[in-house]
This record gives C-alpha cells, sequence and structure tokens, in this order.
C-alpha cells in the first residue's frame, strides 16, 4: 500500500519481467511512463514542425467542419468547448 | 506587450492573451508563459512561448473536429487550474502537422486546459481514457479498446 488507497500488487512475475497492478482512487492520477513519454515525444514534434504556413492545413479543417455538420450529428450533445476567440 | 518569434516576428499582443503555465508543457517544463495567436474564422491557432521565440505550437479547438470529444479531469489538475467553475475551462488539443497536411494528428491524450478567467494553462493527462496521442484530425478516432476498469493500470 502507498498511504491508505493506493494498492500495488504483483500480477505476474515472469522471468526477468514482472507485472505491477496500481489501483488507486479517481482523484489521484496514475500516468504510465509510457503515455508520458509519448505526450513528451509528441510535443518535441509538435514544436519541431518546420510549418509556417497553415492555409492547407485550415482548409483542410473546415472542409471536414461542413461534413460534421451536414452529416447526422450523434445523440450526445458536445460538451460545450468554446474558441478561445470569444 | 511586444513579443519575439522566430515564425511571426515581433508581434505586438493583447497582455489578456497570455496564458501562464505553471509546470510548462510536457518535455518544456520551463517554458511557463504562452500566448495564443488566432486567426478570425481559422480552425488552426498558435501557441506561442513568450520565453522562447522559437517554440510554438499549432493547436485547435477539439470539439470542432471530434463532436463526441469527452474529457474529464482530475481533481488534482482542477486544483492546480484553481479552476472553480467548469465552465471557465477551454480546451485545446495540440496538432502535429506533418508535410502532407492530410495526415495532421492531435494529441486527445494530452489536451491543453485554460482557465478562461485566471488565464492559467495546463497540459494535462486523461486517465480515464481511450484517447490517442496522435489521433487524424480528418479521418476520424481509430477504435481503441479500452480497459474495463480505467483506473487500474497494467504496466
Amino acid at each position: 500500500m502507498v498511504g491508505d488507497d493506493v494498492e500495488v500488487r504483483i500480477v505476474e512475475i515472469k522471468g526477468e519481467h514482472v507485472k505491477l497492478g496500481i489501483t488507486a482512487p479517481r482523484e489521484i492520477p496514475v500516468h504510465r511512463k509510457e503515455i508520458f513519454e509519448a505526450i513528451k515525444r509528441e510535443n518535441i514534434k509538435a514544436a519541431q514542425s518546420k510549418v509556417k504556413d497553415l492555409g492547407e492545413a485550415n482548409n483542410l479543417i473546415k472542409k471536414k467542419e461542413e461534413q460534421n455538420q451536414s452529416a447526422p450529428r450523434p445523440d450526445k450533445k458536445p460538451p460545450k468547448g468554446a474558441s478561445p476567440e470569444e | 506587450m511586444k513579443l519575439k518569434t522566430s515564425r511571426f516576428g515581433e508581434i505586438d499582443i493583447e497582455n489578456d492573451r497570455i496564458i501562464t503555465f505553471p509546470d510548462g508543457i510536457i518535455g518544456f517544463r520551463e517554458l511557463k508563459k504562452f500566448a495564443l495567436i488566432a486567426k478570425k474564422s481559422q480552425a488552426l491557432m498558435w501557441l506561442q512561448s513568450v520565453d522562447d521565440p522559437q517554440i510554438a505550437f499549432v493547436v485547435t479547438d477539439p470539439f470542432s473536429f471530434d463532436v463526441t470529444y469527452d474529457p474529464i479531469l482530475s481533481a488534482e489538475d482542477r486544483e492546480h487550474l484553481e479552476l472553480e467553475d467548469a465552465t471557465d475551462a477551454r480546451y485545446l488539443v495540440i496538432v502535429v502537422v506533418p508535410p502532407n497536411p492530410k495526415e495532421m494528428t492531435a494529441n486527445m491524450l494530452g489536451p491543453i486546459v485554460v482557465n478562461a478567467k485566471k488565464k492559467i494553462g495546463r497540459q494535462v493527462i486523461l486517465v480515464d481514457s481511450s484517447y490517442s496521442v496522435k489521433q487524424p484530425i480528418l479521418s476520424g478516432r481509430p477504435q481503441v479498446e479500452s480497459t474495463s476498469d480505467p483506473n487500474v493500470l497494467v504496466g
């Protein structure tokens, strides 16, 4: 146990590999290092992008939005994610 | 304020466009201040570092291309963002635009959340989620199997 409510279990031992299971309350974020590293990699890739002109990319998104609007919508109402423009 | 950037030269940015990221962006922890540079009616915006003229991320509103996107913030993240009212949260996702823009992807697993009232930003990692760090923007979400209890991570 880590504190009162985080439980670490050994799920499996196979040769040199140990599989751990972590159970934690919803408030405590448990992030696998791979996920953290994957996000870091994407951030670095994004920062290194040489693209200066977003014109074509913007047009492609616009087209996709128009398609979304004409397609039948799922029942679920989209969460309010207003653009920072507002 | 005047802002030096490698992409746009020197630009004038209103102070209320500056967002403070107390923990930086993942992988760029030392960069604490960013300016959101947006053009009217264009989906893609730039999140330009105030501290480093070279660093800028292309970002967009995730709901514009994925109406089913449903990020859930942890209590810890809400606390970091000083978010008292959930309606103050604005979501942006970082976009990677490759030489062929048709293949652009967005990081849906690690969105940037901004407290619009206090201008505090944070890149969060969604726990309870099957979202991808490189979701194709134009072709939609690939089906990813999710664990039955997303709070139990085995790794």
